[in-house]
């Protein structure tokens, strides 16, 4: 039997539990613009893995050999995908598959559905650029510096804009053509108050470390069409962002707040670390639901009359939260316009464009290099695409949520 | 066949019963079967035994072995920069490359069988064409 017919197979095998691959011609258009799923953690019965064949049983040792090998050889999308495929033959490829790829924080690369919930790396930004449909309101973020010619670039999220009659909501999803709440594609939302002047990022899990599930209030649970498990039936404020419009001109620039609920400042301190989520939840588990926070049940929609000091977020635990505020442009007296060194990565001058630095006190002992590092930054280059760059300990997510943010505000802000 | 020199033979068994008879240069190219030999230095008549590799593969792997000790002689034998060496180099890449080639050929079952084997005797370069060739192909499968 070859390879080929042994790992046909087992494509056929989760085809039939219920994957995304598909084959033929338009299936290899999708792929090549298109997100490679690791399959949702099936466990293999016993006759599957005698079917799978000896390349499934090779000594650990030398799997892991191969592997690498493999992880080694495609560092860059969309032939990475290659590494996406390893994980989804078999149970011990997959195991190996993971103990090989590492963090986009110790790598720079991204590599599975997860990557995209860890911190990015320290010293050099991920380039993405986000790409707007005003037909269909959705904002699809991809990987690289500048869409490629041939259209191939690596699709990240998707995000999709429903506007509701107290304020809008931004749905975010690993597919553009499924929004659903339900969906095992969805990873979470942007929630904006009615004047698009607050906005709460939240996280379909929980934040990986426990201590800080004390800073993000799960929401009430929303009741999906669906009666299978698999629905995510919390949602996690993992961030606050808000937009104060600048007193002294009205033509200045908006001064922008985000409170990272999920990170603590200590991430930013010498030696420390930002939490790293490992796997998305197991579908098959009770949901996760930190007590303290069910009890006092603060409802958000009381964010938009609430004032910034009062949510009791951050009076809850004794971890102070990281805050990251927006680097202030210098007046450029000959141009007569404001301006920030984008670095090339922004050419269009829109009230939009942002730099995020951390906001820190001098209690905190951060360095002044640390407190000049732009952690994220968006910025407009063409009609509909824009440029996002971010970095540790900002994950993608986190980021494209801000991003989104700055779509929303409304003329009242500017 | 055509040893270079009256070279001891080896007896090697292998996992099917066969027994091979192994230029000693060949084996000893192989650290895990050179310590097997060592172990039994005592002895007259040696016979060392793998009893994971069939004599199918092993024979494969010797061919290989021969292939590859043949090139590198011709660098052994005449040093640094000079015009033998030059005009021997040619030679030695492309049966490097051919062996690469030999590698695309084989089924998967081989290929998995080669790889395990000569990752077992560790003889590294013969390995390494296995993986690479390993990589090559499931590559080309995620591709699909």
């Amino acid at each position: 039997m070859s390879l080929r017919s042994i790992v046909r197979e087992l494509k056929e095998m989760r085809d039939g539990i219920g994957s995304t691959s598909k084959r033929g011609a338009e299936s290899k258009r999708r792929l090549s613009r298109t997100k490679s799923y690791v399959a949702p953690d099936v466990l293999v019965t016993p006759s599957e893995l005698i079917q799978q064949g000896q390349w499934a049983n090779l000594p650990s040792e030398l799997l892991l050999d191969i592997i690498r090998r493999v992880e080694e050889s495609e560092t860059s999308w969309p032939a990475r995908a290659v590494v996406v495929f390893c994980a989804s033959v078999c149970k011990s490829w997959r195991s190996i598959t993971k103990e090989i790829v590492k963090t986009p924080e110790q790598c720079g690369r991204i590599t599975f559905p997860i990557s995209l919930k860890q911190p990015g790396p320290r010293d050099s930004p991920i380039q993405c650029f986000i790409r707007r449909n005003k037909e269909t309101s959705t904002y699809l973020l991809y990987f690289g510096l500048v869409p490629s010619e041939n259209d191939s670039n690596k699709l990240l999220l998707a995000a999709k804009r429903i506007r509701r009659a107290t304020g809008t909501d931004f749905v975010i999803s690993l597919a553009a053509d499924d929004f659903s709440r339900a969906s095992s594609k969805y990873v979470g939302k942007l929630r904006s108050n009615f004047l698009g002047t607050k906005f709460t990022i939240h996280d379909s899990q929980p934040p990986h470390d426990a201590a800080f599930q004390q800073n993000c209030q799960s929401s009430r649970r929303f009741h999906s069409k669906q009666v299978s498990p698999r629905v995510p039936a919390c949602s996690y404020i993992v961030s606050t962002v808000s937009y104060e419009l600048n007193v002294l001109c009205t033509r200045g620039p908006r001064k922008m707040q985000c409170v990272m609920n999920s990170i603590p400042v200590s991430a930013i301190q010498e030696g420390g670390n930002a939490p790293t989520p490992t796997s998305f939840p197991q579908l098959f588990d009770e949901p996760f639901f930190p007590s303290p926070a069910i009890k006092k049940k603060v409802p958000i929609t009381d964010l938009s009359s609430a004032s910034y000091s009062e949510q009791p977020v951050l009076n809850q635990g004794s971890i102070e939260p990281l805050a990251l505020k927006n680097k202030a442009p210098r007046w450029h007296e000959q141009l007569q316009c404001w301006c920030l060194n984008f670095k090339g990565r922004v050419s269009v001058a829109s009230v939009k464009n942002f730099q995020l630095v951390a906001a820190v006190d001098p209690s905190h002992n951060i360095s002044a290099e640390e407190q000049e590092r732009v952690i994220l930054q968006f910025g407009k280059i063409g009609k509909d695409i824009f440029t996002m760059d971010y970095c540790y300990p900002l994950s993608t997510f986190q980021a494209f949520a801000i991003c989104l943010s700055s779509f929303d505000t409304k003329p009242a802000c500017e | 066949m055509m040893a270079s020199s009256s070279s001891k033979k080896i007896s090697v068994k292998c996992s099917d019963g066969m027994v091979l008879e192994v230029d000693e240069t060949l084996v000893n190219a192989s650290p895990t079967m050179k310590c097997l030999v060592e172990e039994k230095c005592g002895e007259s008549n040696i016979v060392i035994t793998l009893p994971n590799i069939s004599s199918k593969i092993l024979s494969k792997i010797i061919e290989f072995l021969k292939v590859d000790l043949e090139s590198d002689a011709t660098f052994n034998d005449v040093g640094v920069q000079s015009v033998d060496v030059d005009s021997k180099a040619p030679e030695s890449l492309t049966s490097f490359n051919n062996l690469k080639l030999e590698f695309i050929k084989f089924d998967a079952n081989t290929l998995l069988y080669l790889v395990t084997a000569t990752h077992y005797l560790k003889i590294e370069k013969i390995y390494h064409l296995g993986c690479v060739e390993a990589v090559r192909r499931i590559r080309e499968n995620a591709a699909k």
